[in-house]
């Protein structure tokens, strides 16, 4: 549930609105109204600039030394006015003092608005459910970081992704052979025809995602993919009362480089299952050419969980629309050799038995 | 001049007299002039075996161990004691003579020499190449050099064996004479049809009832599987091969069971500490001394006996071989093939097995649960992004380049089968323990 107030007012008793992940739609927790996505945004178009407006962006000085100061930002809160600091790429965050949800305008208008957002369609208590599933059977997870399991931090953040579109051309040539033995009197005869095989081919790619947020890291957000895009909608702030936004702070020219990097090993794996009459096929050399087309901008749901556990910093991330979880987990290096003994000493036995 | 003549006479006869030894022993087909050598194997070959197995075959067998003569030809002494003393059977005196020419040396003799000599039938038997056979056999038997009375008294001993035991087979085999059945339900089974002692232990290795047990053990084998299962110990052999030995020793004997005179002999001498095994199994060599007795079954069993022999436990020696032919007749029995026993390969390897596979088997399966932990990795490809459909091939070229051969020599598994070498024997190269 995301029970958080947002500055969207309820058009029928001024009550906050939520935008609720189970039903798409903002509803009002006081009347019990809700409403489309669509209709407020209507209503608000207007009331987005005055709120604008309100919002005064001020480099921080005084207190704060130059270096702590680059890169943040101050608002004032317009529903309480205490002042909010946060970073430069935060587009939306709550306010600390008064909690409501608040969308920090500016950061996606013009050419900086996204072209698609995917809501969130799984809420906090399921981020919390999925990580204690996955905390089951794996054996050698320490008893005490599942027992003393102290998400210490959990998050809904719509991370800025771009997504590629684009055609890729490759080729390679490989050395195949194929081999058959057979007995002549006393010889066992091994013949193998020797191949140069060549291949060139094309194909079509689409919407590949890389995130454009330097904060979030690389290997999570790769490995929670892939998102369903049949449910890709038109962006509108509307979504993001309750989460965090982030709005991307590293371009599309840097994030494609990551883009080439997998369009290559498609390339490599498509081209290398067409060579199939052979028993063994050596790749010797390989190339791709890649031809970039439409560059989408797109904030997609993805829950945070943090926990830290002697000292070390535990970073799981989940789908928020698929519900897939991924992290990295301690590992107990006493049950890992306690395993290693249980399997290998019995083992070791039995062979002992049958050849010594 | 009648006078003159009978003084002549009387001088050659005189002569003749002092040249013969003062006492001779006379066992009746066996004569012995120099009584230190004698001992009970002579005077039963001499007055049981040789009479029997003359008799059987109608074929005069006589043996003349006499002292050596300066100068003379030894086979024309043969033939001239054959003559005098009217030897062989019927009108063309059918028989065979072995005369052996020892040096009396006082306190020790020499053997110097040998010969055997044959009238009517037996100058038939001996011109046949199966002849050979008798003559390689007793150069094996009679090699010497100087020795003490009672051990040329054995090695004539067994050298009067293998006359007998080849005589007897190539009647047989050459001159078809069969021994009559008469004579055998007369007399004691002839030597070379007398049961023979499976366990033989010349050398003394083994207590009294410890060979009994032994004896027993390998006399049931015999019965059961129908295939003897020997051993003989030696002191000596006199600087025979070993293998040669053992084999002479089997036929000379005519041991093994059936037809095919399946068996298993193993050999211990004590002086050169060889041994060997030899297997028989008849002509054909389809018999199962052969077939039960495969080369890797042998070397498995030699490898534990022989440590057994080098640390001097004869009789567990022993016993084990009875125990290990027996395993190996009864898997011929059941099976219809003979055992082979798993190659075990060298030790520092079988270890190293042993201890590194199950912990690459743990390692692996850790790692794998493991990689269950460790979910956060960078994507590779971005398969789920490209629609099937797209990918579409615009070359395709395979050219064919040239082929390779490569030619490995199989390395045939060795011991699987039972080899058999140009003698009719199988078993194995033998070794010193």
């Amino acid at each position: 549930m995301a029970a958080k107030v947002t500055n969207y007012q309820c058009p029928a008793c001024t009550g906050p609105l939520q935008f609720a992940s189970d039903s798409g739609k903002l509803a009002c927790e006081y009347c019990g109204s809700s409403f489309e996505v669509a209709e407020i945004e209507a209503i608000y178009a207007q009331k987005e600039e005055k709120a604008e407006a309100a919002w005064h962006a001020e480099n921080i000085g005084g207190n704060w030394s130059e270096e702590e100061s680059a890169g943040m930002r101050a608002y004032s809160c317009p529903s309480c006015g205490a002042e909010i600091i946060c970073d430069e790429t935060t587009a939306a965050t709550s306010c600390v003092y008064c909690g409501n949800p608040t969308v920090v305008p500016g950061q996606f208008s013009g050419s900086l608005k996204p072209d698609f957002v995917i809501p969130f369609k799984l809420d906090k208590d399921a981020a919390v459910q999925a990580l204690k599933r996955y905390y089951k059977g794996k054996v050698f997870l320490p008893k005490a970081f599942s027992t003393a399991n102290h998400i210490s931090e959990i998050k809904g953040v719509y991370v800025p992704f771009w997504l590629f579109d684009g055609e890729a051309e490759c080729y390679a040539n490989y050395n195949a052979s194929n081999s058959r033995v057979f007995t002549s009197d006393e010889y066992r005869v091994t013949e193998t025809d020797h191949f140069h095989v060549h291949r060139a081919g094309q194909f079509r790619f689409e919407r590949v995602p890389v995130d454009g947020s330097s904060k979030m890291p690389d290997n999570h957000m790769d490995s929670i993919e892939p998102y369903d895009y049949s449910e890709l909608k038109p962006f509108s702030t509307a979504y993001l009362p309750g989460y965090l936004a982030d709005k991307y702070d590293i371009g599309a020219e840097v994030s494609a480089k990551r883009v080439d990097d997998r369009i290559r090993g498609s390339a490599s794996e498509l081209l290398h299952s067409t060579v199939q009459q052979y028993q063994s096929v050596l790749e010797r050399n390989a190339g791709v050419r890649v031809k970039r087309g439409d560059i989408k901008y797109a904030l997609l749901p993805v829950w945070m969980l943090h926990t830290k556990w002697k000292d070390k910093d535990y970073l799981f991330a989940m789908n928020g629309q698929t519900g897939k979880l991924i992290g990295d987990l301690p590992v107990d290096k006493g049950k890992f050799a306690a395993w290693m003994a249980g399997i290998s000493l019995p083992l070791m036995a039995i062979l002992a038995l049958l050849l010594l | 001049m009648k006078h003159r003549i009978f003084a002549l006479i009387l001088v050659l006869v005189l002569a003749l007299g002092l040249t013969m030894p003062a006492a001779a022993l006379q066992y009746d087909k066996l004569t012995l002039e120099i009584e230190e050598m004698d001992n009970d194997r002579l005077q039963s070959h001499g007055l049981s075996i040789l009479p029997t197995m003359s008799e059987q075959y109608g074929f005069d067998l006589r043996v003349e161990i006499v002292e050596a003569i300066e100068g003379e030809v030894l086979e024309d002494r043969a033939h001239n004691i054959y003559d005098i003393n009217s030897y062989g059977y019927g009108t063309n005196s059918d028989g065979s003579l072995l005369m052996i020419q020892v040096a009396n040396l006082g306190s020790s003799v020499n053997i110097m020499d040998y010969t055997v000599i044959g009238k009517g039938a037996g100058t038939e038997l001996l011109g046949n190449s199966e002849s050979l056979l008798l003559f390689e056999s007793l150069d094996l038997t009679l090699q010497g050099g100087e020795m003490d009375y009672a051990s040329a008294g054995i090695l004539c001993a067994d050298a009067v064996d293998v006359y007998a035991g080849i005589m007897g087979m190539l009647l047989e085999q050459v001159l078809n004479i069969n021994p009559s059945m008469e004579a055998d339900q007369q007399q004691a089974p002839a030597a070379a049809e007398e049961p023979q002692a499976h366990i033989v232990d010349n050398a003394e290795l083994l207590a009294e009832e410890q060979k009994a047990e032994l004896e027993e053990q390998a006399a049931a084998l015999a019965e059961e599987y129908g295939c003897g299962v020997y051993v003989l110990t030696v002191k000596t052999m006199a600087g025979a091969e070993r293998r040669e030995f053992a084999e002479a020793y089997y036929t000379d004997r005519n041991l093994g069971v059936g037809d095919d005179r399946n068996g298993i002999l193993f050999l211990v001498c004590m002086d050169s500490r060889d041994y060997v095994t030899v297997t028989y199994g008849g002509d054909d060599h389809c018999g199962i001394g052969i077939r039960a007795f495969t080369d890797a079954g042998i070397a498995a069993m030699e490898e534990e006996v022989v440590a057994m022999l080098t640390d001097g436990d004869y009789s567990d020696a022993f016993a084990t071989y009875l125990d290990t032919c027996e395993d190996y007749l009864s898997y011929f029995a059941k099976h219809g093939e003979g055992k082979v026993p798993q190659e075990k390969g060298n030790l520092p390897l079988r270890l190293a097995i042993v201890v590194l596979v199950p912990l690459l088997i743990a390692l692996v399966v850790c790692l794998v649960l493991r990689s269950q932990m460790k979910t956060a990795k960078p994507a590779a490809t971005a398969e789920e992004y490209i629609p099937k459909e797209s990918f579409m091939l615009t070359a395709q070229r395979d050219h064919f380049v040239h082929t390779s051969r490569r030619r490995e020599k199989i390395e045939k598994k060795s011991g699987s089968g039972s080899s058999v070498s140009s003698s009719g024997f199988g078993g194995s190269k033998g070794g010193k323990f």
